[in-house]
């Protein structure tokens, strides 16, 4: 299997408000490999959309801090790495896709404007211009052919059909019409039929579901070694969530990026990703491939959240929904966070925070691939019905 | 819009004498200026009542001393004519200072009160709404004066004086009350809660006293308490230029001080002359920016933010209630207050 | 959405329209204001006048008040504006005076709008730190200064220290070449005279750094205010996830926002910046509009000249209405979701 992009090792964020500290993300560790796609699943204030922003440390700090672990991002510690360099891993490093397309593109500037600097900000650090990040580093090597027989170069020319701005890439600076054709060329990449329009209009002329569109263009544009969506579709109408939600299935299998898709969907993250995490109050409590997460949950909050989940309503009669309520991160409870609502809790639940640790006992215990789940009993957990 | 939530300093319900000192001790610069203010305030309310405390000297008494360099018999000198300069800036002090509330008072109760009206009856076509749109046609055509060219102008036909500056600029100074109390009343009239009321069959005139009135209020002691500077800086300057008060006699004023100063000796030479009564202005009027400018910073939802960010940091954005388990997260907004605008050109 | 050259053209003459009834007003409120007080007003205006200049007076102002109005508008659409006491007709004095303070006035809103917009966005930027405080001292400072006590501070001490000149337009009374605009740095410029060009600047830091830091605060607090509330967005997260460094994302994406509102408050400083030329002028002897209002109404105690004063009222109320004009229409081009039509 190739390196990981990104590994989060025991990933602590707090919130520091007035006298109070919000422990809003927990000892999260993650790995990801390109071409991958890891969910990320949990209710409104589990620290999920906190953990993606906290990886490009896009966290206004303070009042976040990042008390402990370290994101080591491509071989760099993205925690140590100082303020006027983060700018540099942006963009061409980690790309981000936000849950609010209405205001996510600048009202004042045409699409166009804003689809041209992002090429122009990675044109100009491929041409070395603009240290990028690691010192001057390409995020990609352009110099070799793309290789065809694998997935990964196959998919490096569907990204750019026109392959434009690239070309110029190699001897000189891209042209205007190059880099024209090259906005072009990833407005038609997520399926905008008309872009010639689209190019010049404001975005308080487009709809939520066009807005986005040009947010994941603008995110690709820039060929991120990895891209985090933070719920990409949640604040669009439902049959726009649907088209985006395509759209984003399509375009993860022809990208090359890692992907951390953060979701409070338990349907789209089962129909996105390759494995999931599911976080309860600031920790993962479950992780494992989608598949057999799904099949066989064997956390007690993550069998809650599927039995909650609408898809069972038919045939569990009234939708359940978990007792309890969302503890407090300035006062977390002891031990296993989720022990207050917890039919399985013990005495042992309240002492110590239950590790992360293999379902399968046999499987070796540092492989973070495997399906594994942070609760003492998980073996006494129900199936599903 | 997302503001700043639950943590934020101030809450509706709260007292205001407790909003206001939350304020005040989150922000130095402004805690500083209310601190100068009431110093100010109880030093001119001294020299109006018992000038003998604080002043060694009267306005036309000679010391037989001749443009003397400050010393500790006289704080700031003396001028050509041998007067205490320090005594004439402080007998100044309650006049000066009386202008600037009484102006800004005046001012702000005919305005309030004509902007009550032209924001609470507007609608169109009833007798109300006739006098809304006059009253705010007046209020425009004023508005489009440079307040102390006009003052000016009046005072010209009415004759030099101190009553009658004062009545010059509260000519040229009501409008802009009328036009902040008109867009706070239009912005609060509209709310969901005031609705709520006449739905439940308040009548119009309460709603206007209790509701209304209410929320008008904290954008308006503000705005006064910015103006009041402003006030004394323009009474000052038409002082200065010569058609108010005259100096010397019997009741000094800073700016007409100055005037005079600056043209009896040469200012390189005897600077304080010119200084004094120059940072008495400038102290005073600072001293009430000071305050107003960071009251503002607090209620106006715009600024409050970075205020929130510097005293108390934000709360995370998905932060959980207890009370509310999956509810989300932006919920707990709308306790905003209402906006402070900006005060414009008074200068 | 309108928003084709020719839409801009129907929005700009919209704006234009809407002054007429503006300026009608103005025209009329001069009138209500300077003819308040009829009796004694001669006597009043001209306390020491002799008899024959009372009549005078008294013949012109104490007519009843309709026909004295209409002459009045009459004469001031004839370009007859009055003469002063000495009998300098008002009309050619101001139009000669006015140009160079509307120099004046715009070298000042230059230096407002290079340093006062940087410092408001400085100030946002450390939101509640000690640079906004700095920031904020600085701007209150100049909203608390009086401007006669800024201008005389700076002529009498800043002046000499920096080595810049303090009185008049150039080093001579009359500069080697015609004056076609009566605006001291263009007409050097226009003489192709280098050092006159030089001089005239130098004569400009000081009036213009004045009347700059008295009026900073608004230009400022705006900013910093609309700065803190663009802020926030999240238009400015996509800008910093695009990777751009913190000054495109404040100067150009930020800021493009937060100018929106910050030019509609530029528009409202002018009345400041025209009231503190009359203060201003007159320390300084800039031959502008300013130091003529300062005479005109008697300032330092000289002759009254009312009908200069009545015309210097209307000429600064015009400033203002078309300055804020002018920002609306500025307003109107920045902001894209505004529809010209």
């Amino acid at each position: 299997m190739t390196d990981p992009v990104l590994i989060v090792n025991d990933l602590s964020v707090t919130y520091t408000v007035g006298a109070g500290t919000f422990y809003a993300v927990s000892d999260v560790s993650l790995e990801i490999e390109p071409g991958r796609v890891i969910g990320i699943v949990g209710e409104t204030g589990c620290g999920k959309s906190t953990l993606a922003k906290a990886i490009p440390r896009l966290l206004p700090e303070p009042p976040a801090t990042i008390g402990s672990g370290s994101i080591v991002f491509r071989g760099t510690d993205l925690v140590k790495v100082g303020r006027r360099q983060l700018p540099m891993i942006r963009g061409t490093g980690i790309g981000m896709i936000f849950q609010e397309p209405l205001n996510s593109l600048n009202p004042a500037f045409r699409v166009y404007d804003q689809l041209l600097e992002a090429i122009q900000i990675r044109h100009y650090r491929e041409m070395g211009w603009v240290k990028s990040f690691q010192g001057g580093e390409r995020p990609f090597d352009y110099s070799k052919p793309p290789d065809t027989t694998t997935v990964a170069g196959s998919l490096s020319k569907i990204i750019v059909p026109s392959g434009a701005a690239e070309e110029a890439v190699r001897d000189r600076l891209a042209t205007r019409s190059q880099f024209r054709e090259e906005v072009l060329s990833y407005l038609r990449l997520v399926r905008i039929n008309d872009p010639e329009t689209i190019l010049n209009l404001y975005p308080h002329e487009l709809s939520g579901g066009m807005r986005q569109r040009i947010m994941i263009a603008m995110a690709l544009s820039e060929k991120p070694s990895l891209l985090i969506a933070d719920e990409p579709t949640s604040a669009l109408d439902v049959t726009i969530q649907a088209q985006v939600l395509t759209l984003m299935k399509e375009l993860i299998d022809e990208v090359q990026a890692a992907i951390l898709f953060i979701s409070h969907d338990l349907g789209v993250i089962a129909e996105t990703a390759d494995e999931i995490g599911v976080m309860y109050a600031g920790r993962i409590v479950e992780y494992g491939p989608v598949a057999e997460v799904f099949r066989d949950p064997r956390h007690p909050y993550t069998k809650a959240l599927l039995k909650a989940a609408p898809a069972h309503y038919k045939s569990d009669g009234p939708l359940s929904s978990i007792p309890g309520s969302v503890p407090n991160l300035s006062r977390p409870p002891s031990g296993c966070r989720f022990h207050p609502r917890c039919a399985l809790a013990r005495d042992v639940c309240k002492g110590d925070t239950p590790p992360l640790a293999p379902v399968d006992p046999a499987a070796p215990p540092e492989s973070r691939h495997i399906h594994r789940s942070a609760c003492y009993f998980q073996s006494e957990v129900p199936g599903l019905p | 819009m997302a503001t700043a939530t639950s943590s934020a300093p101030v809450r509706r319900g709260d007292h205001p004498i407790v909003v206001f000192w939350r304020v005040l001790r989150a922000n130095p610069l402004s805690l500083f200026g209310f601190l100068l203010v009431a110093l100010i305030c109880i030093v001119a309310l001294i020299v109006a009542v018992a000038p003998h405390v604080l002043v060694p000297y009267g306005p036309e008494q000679e010391t037989g001393l001749f443009n003397a360099p400050p010393s500790w018999a006289h704080p700031f000198g003396t001028d050509g004519l041998s007067f205490d300069v320090y005594s004439n800036v402080m007998r100044a002090l309650p006049l000066d200072l009386g202008l600037g509330v009484g102006i800004a008072g005046v001012s702000l109760v005919i305005g309030g009160a004509l902007g009550l009206i032209a924001g609470f009856y507007d609608t169109p076509g009833t007798l109300g709404g006739y006098t809304s749109v006059s009253i705010m046609r007046v209020t425009d055509v004023f508005l489009s004066f440079p307040s102390l060219i006009l003052a000016l102008a009046i005072t010209r036909v009415l004759g030099p004086g101190i009553l009658n500056v004062a009545i010059a600029v509260i000519i040229t100074w009501w409008p802009y009350y009328v036009r902040l109390v008109r867009g706070e009343v239009l912005a609060v009239k509209h709310l969901p809660y005031v609705t709520a009321a006449r739905a439940a069959g308040v009548t119009e005139n309460r709603i206007l006293l209790r509701h209304v009135l209410r929320n008008v209020t904290e954008p308006l002691v503000v705005y006064f308490t910015l103006d009041i500077g402003t006030v004394l800086v323009t009474y000052s300057t038409i002082a200065y230029i010569g058609v108010a008060s005259k100096y010397p006699g019997p009741q000094p004023e800073w700016g007409a001080m100055l005037a005079f100063y600056q043209g009896s000796a040469p200012i390189s030479s005897y600077p304080w002359l010119v200084l004094a009564p120059g940072l008495a202005v400038f102290v005073t009027v600072i001293a009430f920016s000071l305050l107003g400018d960071g009251l503002r910073d607090i209620l106006d939802p715009r600024t409050r933010r970075a205020f929130v960010r510097g005293a108390a940091p934000e709360p995370p954005a998905e932060r959980p209630t207890p009370d509310a388990p999956a509810a989300e997260a932006e919920s707990d907004r709308g306790e905003v207050p209402v906006v402070a605008p900006d005060p414009g050109a008074v200068a | 959405m309108g928003r084709s050259p020719g839409d801009l053209l129907i929005f700009v003459l919209k704006r234009l329209l809407q002054l007429i009834p503006v300026l009608i007003g103005v025209i009329v409120l001069t009138f209500i204001c300077t003819h308040l007080k009829l009796s004694g007003l001669c006597n009043a205006v001209y306390p020491h006048a002799s008899k024959a200049v009372i009549d005078a007076c008294n013949a012109k102002y104490g007519a009843p008040l309709l026909p004295q109005f209409v002459s009045y508008i009459t004469n001031l659409l004839q370009g007859n504006w009055g003469a002063s006491t000495l009998g300098q007709a008002v009309y050619p004095a101001i139009a000669a005076d006015l140009p160079a303070t509307i120099e004046l006035v715009l070298a000042a809103l230059f230096l407002m709008i290079v340093i006062g917009i940087p410092l408001g966005v400085i100030a946002a930027q450390y939101g509640g730190r000690w640079a906004d405080h700095l920031v904020r001292i600085f701007y209150l400072s100049g909203w608390a200064t009086p401007t006669y006590l800024g201008a005389v501070l700076a002529a009498v001490f800043i002046g000499p220290a920096l080595g810049l000149p303090t009185r008049g337009e150039y080093s001579t009374v009359v500069p080697p070449f015609p004056q076609y605009t009566h605006m001291s740095v263009v007409d050097a410029i226009i003489a192709g005279n280098f050092p006159y060009t030089v001089d005239a600047i130098e004569h400009l830091i000081l009036p213009a750094s004045v009347l700059a830091f008295i009026n900073m605060g608004i230009a400022t607090r705006m900013t910093r205010a609309s700065m803190l509330e663009v802020l926030p967005l999240d238009f400015v997260r996509s800008a910093r996830m695009k990777g751009l460094s913190e000054f495109w994302v404040m100067y150009k994406h930020a800021l493009r926002n937060a100018l929106i509102t910050t030019t509609t408050v530029l528009g409202v400083t002018a009345g400041g910046l025209l009231a503190g030329t009359v203060v201003i002028e007159e320390v300084f002897d800039w031959p502008g509009i300013g130091q003529y209002a300062y005479d005109a109404i008697g300032g330092g105690g000289s002759v009254a000249n009312f009908d200069g004063a009545i015309a210097v009222v209307i000429v600064f109320a015009i400033g203002v209405v078309v300055a804020n004009m002018i920002a609306d229409i500025l307003y109107g081009v920045l902001d894209p979701r505004v529809d010209w039509r």
